[in-house]
């Protein structure tokens, strides 16, 4: 389903964090938001999801999702934030069964729990399943409430930099994980992340934000420039392009 | 790049099974325990009653006038005895499972009735009523209905700030801790300008007992918990998400805002109708919740009935020792309850082997 | 998850089970109180009831027992064939006696001595332990056994299985909410009784009224009549003296709490000063628990010509010594002309006794001149005799205490 969001607008103490965002999500698409700290990234998100209520329109297909309940947004709508934290003792498959908490009630099913081992085995941490959460690694943390959020089966999936707890090689790995269910499942996705390297080489569009605009948008390409990173980020960097793959080499700090 | 798992499902989700089937077990067994100590409590009493005549009075509550009881086995089981036992019962498993939702609500393990100052809102209704004779309600009601209202006020205050935007659960608890001092001094305030009967009355009030328990108050509470307990449980599961933070709840669906108030209501009704009977009784409401999570984990679904039931056996066997240790003076079950709870809890967390919370 | 479904199962019925078992606790029946030979049960003992009850005992008919005749017989000829109906000192709650009291449970300290000086102390059946445990009371200097009789509860709470135990008629306890509770719980009338201390004995609640009240509850109104007169004159005969002093020789008092407390708590109500005719400097000042603490500074701006000690506790920290040696208050006059003094002082609520002595003491010691001929000792002697009929005690309290003056 196409995710339309115009004119977003947020305010915090009259201070506006968000100003005219419009963006538009198609399914199967892979959008990363980039931008220096205080850009705005994760309020954008948050915003989508209204886990803060902005001004203006978010719809999913026809729907304004200012008239749904949210219930509703979460069946459409998952959300893996920044530094997952959990105060109680929770096992690692009940962490990913609350992902199930939209489409269920008080207890859960055995689909449910069917659903929940599935995309444990997909982030290929069923090992853990009946550990305590608190006692994994922020890496393993991250890909449990990943797969939270695959077990949620929304068609929207929202990340607040998903890898910024991951070595390299799981960072790539997520992000071919997302990138595989973006195209095999029809699922969008949207992040908001600091790696330009990452955000250019998976990415179907990048939006680049600063305080509270969208800059510029489209392809890697169009918006990774020498010009709009010296502008946004205020450092020097030359791109190039190898193997069909852009590489950000940053110089100097402006 | 997926790893294949070397555990089945299968054998995994047997293995979760056999977890919930250990946590449902555990209650069922706080629930014999219970059972257990109302039948080993009632035997206990400074009349010597034999074991054999206090079940055939209980017996006979049930099936009146089929077995032969005497008059005073009659009045000590069914107006000394079992109303002691079933208010200590009720109040533990009362403060139990607020104390539970207290620290859900705020993710906070410092949160419980006494230190969000309930407990102290309800002692200062109590002042009044005592030192000036003042209050909402008249004759018997007068103390009790000011102590159920100081608490709730109480409560008002912690939910009005938690409404404000931008309030952190840190900042409620702290509010919380303020009020406790506030009420705590304006008793003491009230205390210290009162005649010496009323200032006796007034400590006597806030050490707490039981031993003023009636068959009206108990049904009183057991009414409230018995609506307010499927309410609770029911949002119990949501409140396990909450634990998870607020952002992350919202994203499965939860309206954390309603479901915080919700819970933070019943559980200040919970603790008001308790606290305006027995007085203050202070640990409970703290460690239950804890020495349930060390034991089950943090499942509120679970954690409430635990902690509810094992508030109610620890207070019970509390009371055993009050009545029994320095009999016939009966020790202020306040009192005992910290004596006897203290060194378990400290001895629980010393002993633990990971962080619970 | 079929051993958990089970395991569910099992959870419900025993909460179903529970639930009930407290909502069907409950509604035991209530006992009724019942006068003793009421035939028809409507509270009222007729003379048919009665002559009837004592004809059916003669002819040796077992339903009533001795005890329930001649209880009847005394109801009949002595409350009206009703119940006793009296408001006691908590919010004048109502209480109903349906047995004349033959025992009486003492579930507080100051009830002791009301009973015991209302010669009523071979009644007492049960005690509140801090009866027992208190070296300090007087009364149970005179009756000693009162302190073998057994305990009933102590601190906040009485032990209301206790109180069965002892099969009282009547129970006196403090003027608390909780008295009708432990009725409720006990079937035992439960009786409130005031001991509020420096309280003037006529007020509402003071010393007359309670005796008043406890003697009719005890069948000893006349006691209780003879005892407020005996205090009136006492007191007047102090007062009278005292009375006459011209404003300008009013000697100003302070009155220091006493026992282990510092000198700057003091009793801003003290009726033995009262009477003795002294200013209490520390009049009107909020207090609790009878007492009330202002600054040395204060002291030494009111400059108490007299400054009186209570000393009710043997080996108390606050004695003469500690005040006359106090740098800061070197220079009032108690000080300078040696008129600091030691006075008993009741605890554990007002002895109406020890006031009275202490009135005596006070008297005597501030105005020796107008008090030549007053022997201190031999009239506290005949005061706690009159209370507590035991002669000597005053001298033996003399001689346990060995600070107080003793003019001989």
């Amino acid at each position: 389903m196409k995710l339309i969001i115009n004119e977003l607008q947020f305010n915090y103490s009259s201070e506006p964090l968000l100003e005219n965002v419009n963006l538009e999500l198609k399914p199967g698409e892979l959008v990363s938001i980039i931008g220096p700290n205080g850009a705005g990234k994760s309020t954008l998100i948050k915003c989508i999801n209204r886990i803060l209520e902005p001004e203006g329109s978010i719809k999913i297909g026809e729907k304004d999702t200012k008239k749904m309940s949210r219930n509703e947004i979460a069946k459409h709508m998952s959300y893996v934030p920044q530094s997952p934290e959990n105060k109680f003792p929770t096992t690692v498959l009940d962490t990913v069964l609350m992902g199930r908490r939209p489409h269920s009630s008080w207890r859960f099913s055995e689909n449910d729990i069917n659903k929940a081992l599935n995309s444990l085995e997909l982030m290929g941490i069923s090992d853990f399943a009946l550990k305590d959460y608190n006692e994994l690694s922020g890496g393993q943390q991250q890909r449990v409430i990943i797969a939270r959020a695959i077990a949620q089966e929304s068609n929207i999936v929202l990340l607040d930099e998903p890898t910024s707890n991951l070595d390299i090689k799981h960072q790539l790995s997520l992000m071919e994980l997302l990138k595989e269910l973006v195209q095999n499942k029809g699922i969008s996705v949207i992040m908001a992340i600091h790696d330009l390297n990452i955000s250019a080489r998976y990415s179907d569009r990048l939006i680049l934000m600063e305080k509270g605009k969208i800059v510029a948008a489209g392809e890697p390409a169009d918006v990774l420039t020498e010009e709009n990173i010296e502008e946004v980020y205020g450092v020097k960097i030359s791109v190039r392009e190898e193997n069909g793959l852009l590489h950000i080499i940053p110089l100097r700090s402006l | 790049m997926k790893p294949k798992s070397l555990i089945s499902s299968d054998s995994i989700k047997k293995d979760y099974n056999d977890l919930i089937g250990r946590k449902i077990l555990f209650i069922i067994a706080l629930s014999i325990s219970i059972i257990a100590i109302i039948g080993i409590s009632s035997t206990i009493g400074v009349i010597g009653l034999s074991v054999k005549e206090v079940y055939l009075t209980i017996l006979n509550v049930f099936f009146p006038d089929t077995f032969v009881v005497s008059d005073v086995a009659a009045r000590v089981v069914c107006y000394i005895r079992l109303p002691r036992i079933c208010m200590g019962i009720l109040a533990g498993i009362g403060l139990g499972i607020s104390g539970a939702v207290m620290q859900g609500i705020l993710r906070n393990p410092l949160a419980s009735p006494y230190t969000l100052g309930i407990s102290s809102g309800a002692g200062f209704g109590a002042a009044v009523a005592i030192v000036l004779g003042a209050g909402f309600a008249g004759g018997e009601y007068l103390i009790i209905g000011n102590a159920f209202i100081g608490a709730l006020i109480c409560s008002i205050v912690i939910l009005l700030l938690s409404s404000k935007q931008g309030t952190t659960t840190e900042t409620m608890l702290l509010a919380g801790i303020a009020l406790m001092y506030l009420f705590s001094a304006s008793t003491a305030l009230l205390q210290y300008f009162a005649d010496d009967e009323a200032s006796k009355e007034v400590t006597f009030w806030l050490i707490g007992s039981l031993s003023y328990a009636t068959w009206n108050q108990i049904i009183a509470i057991a009414l409230i918990i018995v609506i307010t307990f499927p309410i609770l449980l029911w949002k119990s599961n949501d409140l396990n998400l909450i634990a998870a933070g607020d952002d992350t709840a919202k994203s499965l669906g939860i309206n954390v805002k309603n479901t915080r108030l919700i819970l933070m209501i019943l559980a200040s009704l919970i603790t008001a109708s308790i606290v305006c009977f027995t007085g203050t009784i202070g640990f409970i409401g703290l460690v239950a919740p804890h020495m349930t999570r060390m034991i089950i984990g943090g499942d509120n679904r679970f954690v409430f009935p635990a902690s509810a039931l094992l508030g109610g056996l620890l207070l019970c066997v509390a009371d055993i020792f009050a009545i029994t240790l320095a009999e016939p003076t009966i020790l202020p079950i306040g009192i005992m309850t910290s004596y006897m709870g203290v060194p378990l809890f400290l001895y629980l967390i010393l002993r633990r082997r990971k962080s619970y919370w | 998850m079929f051993r958990n479904k089970i395991l569910m199962k099992v959870l419900l019925a025993l909460l179903v089970i529970s639930t009930t078992f407290v909502l069907f606790t409950s509604p035991v029946a209530a006992y009724d109180n019942e006068l003793p030979c009421d035939t028809n049960k409507d509270a009222t003992l007729t003379k048919e009831e009665l002559s009837t009850a004592i004809c059916e005992y003669m002819l040796g008919n077992e339903t009533n027992s001795l005890d329930d005749v001649g209880d009847a017989s005394y109801i009949y000829s002595f409350w009206n064939g009703e119940p006793l109906t009296i408001n006691d000192h908590y919010n004048d709650r109502e209480v109903k006696l349906y047995r004349p009291v033959e025992r009486i449970a003492l579930a507080s300290t100051p009830s002791v001595r009301i009973v015991a000086s209302l010669n009523a102390a071979d009644k007492i059946v049960g005690v509140y332990q801090n009866i027992i445990d208190d070296n300090g009371l007087i009364v149970t200097k005179a009756y000693p056994e009162i302190r073998n009789q057994p305990a009933i509860g102590g601190g906040s709470s009485p032990n209301a299985e206790a109180i069965l135990a002892v099969e009282p008629d009547v129970v006196f306890y403090s003027a608390s909410s909780n008295a009708a509770v432990l009725e409720g719980n006990t079937g035992i009338p439960v009786v409130a009784l005031s001991a509020t201390f420096g309280l003037e004995f006529g007020e509402t609640n003071g010393a007359y009224n309670v005796w008043q009240l406890a003697g009719q509850i005890l069948g000893k109104e006349e006691r209780a009549q003879h005892l407020s007169e005996y205090s009136q004159d006492k007191i007047e005969t102090i007062s009278d003296i005292s009375s006459t002093l011209p404003v300008e020789n009013v000697k100003n008092a302070y009155i220091a709490t006493g026992g282990n407390n510092d000198i700057i708590k003091c009793a801003p109500t003290y009726y033995s000063l009262d009477i003795a005719g002294g200013n209490n400097l520390a009049e009107g000042l909020p207090s609790s628990w009878g007492s009330a603490t202002v600054t040395k500074e204060q002291i030494v701006l009111w400059n108490p010509d007299v400054i009186f000690i209570r000393y009710y506790t043997i080996g108390q920290t606050l004695t003469k010594d500690t005040v006359n040696n106090d740098p800061a208050l070197a220079g009032i006059n108690a000080v300078q002309n040696s008129s600091v003094y030691y006075i008993r002082g009741s605890s554990n609520g007002m002895d109406p006794a020890i006031a009275i002595a202490d009135a005596n003491r006070m008297a005597k010691q501030m105005y020796p001149d107008l008090f030549v001929d007053l022997d201190v000792e031999a009239e506290g002697n005949s005061i706690y005799n009159e209370f507590y009929n035991e002669d000597g005690l005053y001298t033996q309290m003399l001689e346990d205490f060995g600070v107080f003056e003793r003019w001989d």
